[in-house]
């Protein structure tokens, strides 16, 4: 009797899930599963009809210079932006959790990039990096400062990272902070009495003791910067050269301006398993260190 | 509080009414209307349409011409095309493989036996024929030269040159009294082949092409690419010092200000430049650039600019062909106000820098765009100004030969 009243009423939880999962099918493993359609053919994105080729485009990845080139560039922004922006967002987190004055003034500062559009965020560094850096070389007479650090191949993917970090960060902040912030702080003082220095408090229970946060932070950094296409678009457009061309840029590329419907969808492909493995990877890493208080 | 939900809740209603009402009044009113969507890449172009179209509707009621016009638009086309959303006439140009694959694929209305292609200069309208049909009609050309700041000219006691090595001479001595000689926007990659293929349609005339995409020809080894790629380096070195880190906006910043003494540049600009600088007509020139020492074998680079293309399976076939013949027929008007050369027969150029590459057009001296020919089309071109930036950052000929060379193999079938 207890046991049909509780399965009609896991009956009725599941019709709830309908919506959500009509909502998922539509608009998530739909497109999914005829971008992997695509993939398989050679449509040109105007045909009215296309050719089933089989894996045929994966095996023309495997040999273009120019999704490797693509790949090793988002490769190694997405790994140096988001040790960059982590590092950087812990020490601004750990600074403001702390009773600092102006704490409230500060924290809404580094949160401003956060919810700034991306393209207007492209607008202003375009104009800082066009103008006012030039600027402060000129009368600072500092010779690698004077030009447009965008329209220079060495260094284009430094000035991309800055904007990134700059960005990225202030979210990353907010997760810190909560984090730092659900650590007890009679931890900290039966430390100080034992004698702990901050570097070792900070190294023996901080870290440990906020590792889901940094798991949160670092597959949510990485995904973020794997699929990086807005700022690139916004500062570069993939140049100079195509030293800044990212994997997604060269999706839509490959689709809309090379008529490469099939073959970028497959490069869509190998770019949505080679996320899926980098996280899953961070995720078993990063699951062992979780302390839990 | 429960007061104020109640009013809230009436106001949503009404609001919702309203909006309604405002859907639905469009379509009661206004049951004979036939609206025609015209996809128009031509930002510049913008307000000379809105005002021809203006006298269309007079002329027609009944007939409403919808402009669009968005954002890197000739991709917008392709990912409307792409699914089945054409619009009912939109800019295209002719000769591209983009446009050949749309018409092979009848997308594009026949309109080779419309009476108003008749009134459209022969040899240009000719270029939109696939298997002796024609699914496009030029409205309007544009044109590549060089435009340059008379003041800085007279003040240097400099000649407009004729010849490649007149116009090394000029810029070496605009150099030595500290006057950037050319301003060049090359962050933008579309800004690198409007400068580099003024060498390359020199160079090649359309037959290379073809035996060129056949894989007949090669980039590695032929001297005219040699010659074309040392001629880039050489001019670069007169841009301005930044000129990598200066888009199209800041290039036309910078000219229109007088920063600079001469800009390669085509026709299409002037309308920007003339907002930028109220006296640009009295302070510009423009001259045909000059890449031999033969002033005969230089040419002006000129493709159609503004060509229009209807849907194959358009609704309203009738009223978008009136449209595009009353186009056709206020060429000279559009000439006046877009500050081009026409593709209509009989029309004149009035717009006074325009002018100086008149000569040219009325020889006979002009190319089409080389890029028009490749295999490959659009994205031929995108790759080739990828490589171009490329080569003006490591300036090394033999790498750029050979990096074109495997783009253009990748292209042929």
């Amino acid at each position: 009797m207890k046991n049909s009243a509780y399965t009609s009423l896991k009956k009725g939880y599941l019709l709830l899930l309908i919506p959500g999962l009509v909502l998922l099918m539509l608009f998530y493993v739909y497109p999914v599963l005829s971008a992997i359609y695509m993939s398989l053919t050679n449509w040109d994105g105007v045909s009215r009809t296309r050719d089933f080729i089989g894996i045929s485009n994966y095996i023309t990845i495997l040999q273009d210079n120019r999704f490797l080139n693509a790949l090793m560039f988002t490769v190694k922004y997405a790994f140096v932006s988001t040790i960059l922006s982590n590092v950087i967002a812990l020490a601004v987190a750990m600074a403001l959790v702390k009773k600092i004055k102006f704490r409230n003034t500060f924290r809404a500062i580094f949160f401003v990039p956060a919810v700034l559009s991306l393209l207007i965020i492209g607008y202003i560094w375009k104009q800082i990096y066009y103008r006012v850096i030039p600027y402060l070389g000129d009368r600072l007479n500092i010779e690698a400062l004077q030009m447009n650090m965008l329209g220079n191949q060495d260094t284009v993917f430094w000035a991309l990272v800055v904007v990134t970090v700059w960005q990225g960060a202030a979210i990353l902040i907010v997760i810190y902070m909560a984090g730092l912030q659900t650590i007890p702080e009679d931890i900290y003082e039966s430390a100080a009495i034992d004698g702990a220095s901050g570097l070792k408090k900070f190294f023996k229970i901080t870290l440990p003791l906020i590792v889901p946060s940094i798991t949160i932070c670092l597959i949510l950094a990485m995904k973020q910067h794997l699929m990086v296409y807005d700022y690139i678009v916004a500062l570069t457009g993939g140049g100079p050269g195509f030293a800044t061309e990212s994997v997604t840029l060269l999706i839509y590329n490959l689709g809309f301006l090379n008529n490469r419907f099939g073959y970028g969808s497959a490069v869509a492909i190998v770019l949505f398993i080679f996320i899926i493995v980098v996280s899953v990877i961070q995720i078993s890493i990063l699951r062992k260190r979780e302390v839990q208080l | 509080m429960k007061k104020s939900f109640s009013l809230l809740s009436v106001m949503g209603a009404a609001l919702i009414l309203a909006a309604c009402n405002n859907t639905e009044s469009p379509t009661e009113g206004a049951e004979s209307d036939t609206t025609i969507e015209f996809f128009q890449v031509k930002a510049e172009a913008v307000n000379t349409f809105d005002t021809l179209i203006e006298q269309f509707e007079e002329e027609n009621p009944g007939i409403k011409v919808e402009q669009n016009t968005v954002p890197d638009g000739m991709t917008v086309l392709t990912t409307r095309f792409s699914t089945g959303d054409v619009p009912d006439l939109f800019i295209t140009y002719p000769v591209e493989q983009d446009y050949v694959l749309r018409a092979n694929n009848d997308y594009l209305l026949d309109i080779t036996d419309e009476d108003f292609t008749e009134k459209i200069n022969p040899e240009i309208q000719d270029r939109y024929l696939v298997d002796d049909r024609m699914y496009g009609a030029a409205l309007s050309l544009n044109a590549n030269g060089v435009l340059y700041n008379k003041t800085i000219f007279n003040d240097h006691n400099l000649e407009v040159p004729e010849t490649w090595d007149g116009l090394i001479e000029v810029m070496e001595e605009l150099d030595a009294n500290d006057v950037t000689p050319v301003i060049m926007g090359n962050q933008n990659v579309d800004q690198t082949s409007i400068f580099n293929l003024n060498f390359i349609a020199q160079q090649f005339d359309e037959d290379y092409w073809e035996r060129f995409n056949n894989g007949e020809e090669n980039v590695v080894g032929s001297s005219e690419w040699e010659e074309a790629s040392e001629k880039m380096l050489e001019a670069l070195q007169y841009a301005q010092r930044d000129h990598m880190g200066t888009d199209y906006d800041q290039g036309n910043d910078l000219f229109a200000n007088g920063q600079g003494a001469m800009y390669f540049m085509g026709a299409w600009v002037l309308p920007t430049l003339r907002d930028m600088n109220d006296n640009f007509d009295e302070e510009f020139g423009y001259f045909p650039f000059p890449q031999t020492n033969n002033p005969e074998e230089n040419v002006t680079i000129s493709g159609v600019d503004v060509g229009l293309s209807i849907a194959a399976d358009t609704d309203h076939p009738e009223e978008t062909l009136k449209f595009v013949e009353f186009l056709i027929d206020e060429a000279q008007q559009f000439a006046d106000m877009d500050g081009s050369f026409s593709a209509v027969e009989g029309v004149e150029v009035n717009d006074e820098v325009l002018q100086g590459l008149l000569p040219h057009v009325e020889n006979g001296q002009i190319a089409n765009w080389p890029n028009h020919y490749w295999a490959g089309g659009t994205a031929a071109e995108a790759d080739f100004r990828g490589h171009t930036q490329n080569f003006f950052n490591h300036q090394n000929i033999d790498q750029y030969l050979e990096d074109l060379e495997n783009m253009f193999e990748s292209y042929r079938n």
